[in-house]
């Protein structure tokens, strides 16, 4: 996985792309730790360049949506495309994590 | 007498003779009518008892033919509500029913693959904290193994120096002692400690790694196999529908061809009507045979006087000669001119007959 942090005052939208899956559970909460960093108080992740996401990068996004209530703070995923659409509708995750 | 008188007498008694003769012939044809009438009125109760037994064979048929068809119709109307249930163990669930199941069961599923992998993945989150935490001790422990050296130094300088002083650093040198041993125990100890936490922070990793290795299993595969079921789920029930569909229109028409059957069997109900009107017919030729007795009768005396005999069966013959069917010729003789009565079985005899042979002359 690769990505980019964009901030906008409160907002930190990440962009990510390549592959979502176990081996970048450690670069993916640097990500959510740097988003946060200088207090965000909403993360967005850009998800239209991710190609491809396992049922443990579906496990990373429920950690930080976890993350996100214990801390008070908004978590929301964007334009999910092709196959990380079709898994995250599968597994019905629109109904813990807001999609848009 | 004159000879014109006897002339006259004469043409008198040939014309006499022509008008016996000619009476003789209508006397004749009146018999052969008469004995005709008789052979046709028999000829008619073949008939009805031919139609009679033709037409409740018929009716035995459609109604045996609508009771299959009744049959069909209920047999197909119990595969259609076979068709859309399924039975497990004793359990009967409609086919609709068991794809909400299904799908219940494979969301369950799903749900839970996500949950492991989250817990997965927070349980690796925990075991990297949990490392961090013990780097921390042992460098803590490693702090304290420094610090002991250090006091072990001190103790050997504050010996030297104790030493030195003589009889008067002699409390020094002893304490100077206790303090190396001090030292040493808690270096012993220091070393323990690391070797402990060095035991558990291999443990860590080891768990870390098999916890990599649950929480890697890819499960995609099983996620992206709840489509592939939910769409077999949906083609299983729409072709079920296809056949149900077929199936009632084939159980429709099969009840449709009983109502048929039924309208049918009433319809051929015109036998007792065909069998009045041939009684009528019947009932018509004996009032014909009674006049033509009565006039043959009034006739006789005076057609007898006739110099030529005509018989009847010459008229029969001639008449029998045109008759194309020969079972009817054959009754006809035996009625008409053999004066035999035709057995009332004979209908049913004639349709076994025209049922088992090809004997039938055609028109």
């Amino acid at each position: 996985m690769k990505y980019e942090i964009q901030k906008n005052d409160t907002v930190a939208s990440c962009k990510l792309s390549g592959e979502l899956t176990f081996n970048d559970h450690d670069l993916y909460r640097r990500m959510l730790d740097e988003a946060l960093d200088g207090g965000a108080k909403k993360v967005v992740l850009m998800m239209d360049k991710l190609e491809f996401i396992d049922s443990a990068g579906m496990g990373m996004l429920l950690v930080g949506q976890d993350k996100s209530t214990n801390e008070n703070w908004t978590f929301e995923l964007q334009a999910p495309q092709g196959q990380v659409k079709k898994m995250l509708d599968l597994a019905k995750l629109a109904q813990v994590i807001t999609i848009n | 007498m004159s000879e014109l008188s006897e002339q006259q007498l004469s043409t008198n008694q040939n014309i006499d003779d022509e008008v016996y003769v000619l009476l003789q012939r209508w006397t004749a044809l009146s018999d052969a009518q008469r004995r005709s009438f008789n052979a046709l009125t028999q000829e008619i109760d073949v008939a009805s008892d031919l139609i009679e037994v033709s037409t409740h064979k018929l009716a035995e048929q459609f109604q045996a033919l609508a009771l299959h068809s009744s049959k069909q119709a209920t047999q197909l109307q119990n595969l259609i509500a076979e068709s859309n249930k399924v039975v497990i163990g004793e359990e009967e669930i409609p086919l609709n029913d068991t794809i909400g199941k299904l799908d219940h069961t494979l969301n369950d599923m799903v749900t839970k693959f996500v949950q492991i992998s989250r817990n997965g993945v927070a349980m690796a989150y925990e075991l990297d904290e949990l490392i961090t935490y013990v780097d921390s001790v042992k460098s803590c422990v490693d702090d304290i193994a420094g610090i002991t050296k250090q006091t072990t130094y001190l103790a050997l300088n504050a010996k030297i120096e104790a030493t030195k002083a003589g009889e008067a650093g002699k409390g020094f040198s002893i304490v100077a002692d206790e303090v190396r041993e001090l030292s040493k125990s808690i270096n012993a100890i220091s070393e323990k400690i690391n070797d402990e936490i060095s035991s558990v922070a291999q443990s860590v990793h080891r768990g870390r790694e098999k916890l990599k290795e649950i929480t890697t299993v890819d499960m995609t595969d099983n996620i992206m196999a709840k489509e592939y079921i939910d769409e077999l789920m949906k083609a299983i029930v729409e072709q079920n529908n296809r056949f149900n569909a077929a199936i009632e229109e084939s159980a429709a028409a099969s009840q449709s061809v009983s109502v048929d059957v039924a309208k049918m069997i009433t319809t051929i109900q015109f036998q007792d009507r065909t069998k009045q009107r041939m009684d009528h017919i019947k009932d018509s030729l004996a009032v014909l045979t009674e006049m033509l007795q009565k006039l043959d009768n009034e006739s006789q005396s005076y057609a007898n006087k006739a110099s030529v005999k005509i018989d009847a069966e010459e008229m029969l013959e001639e008449m029998i000669e045109s008759f194309h069917l020969a079972e009817v010729k054959e009754r006809f003789i035996r009625a008409a001119l053999k004066g035999e009565c035709i057995d009332d079985n004979s209908g049913e005899s004639d349709i076994a007959h025209s049922e088992a042979s090809d004997d039938v002359d055609l028109f």
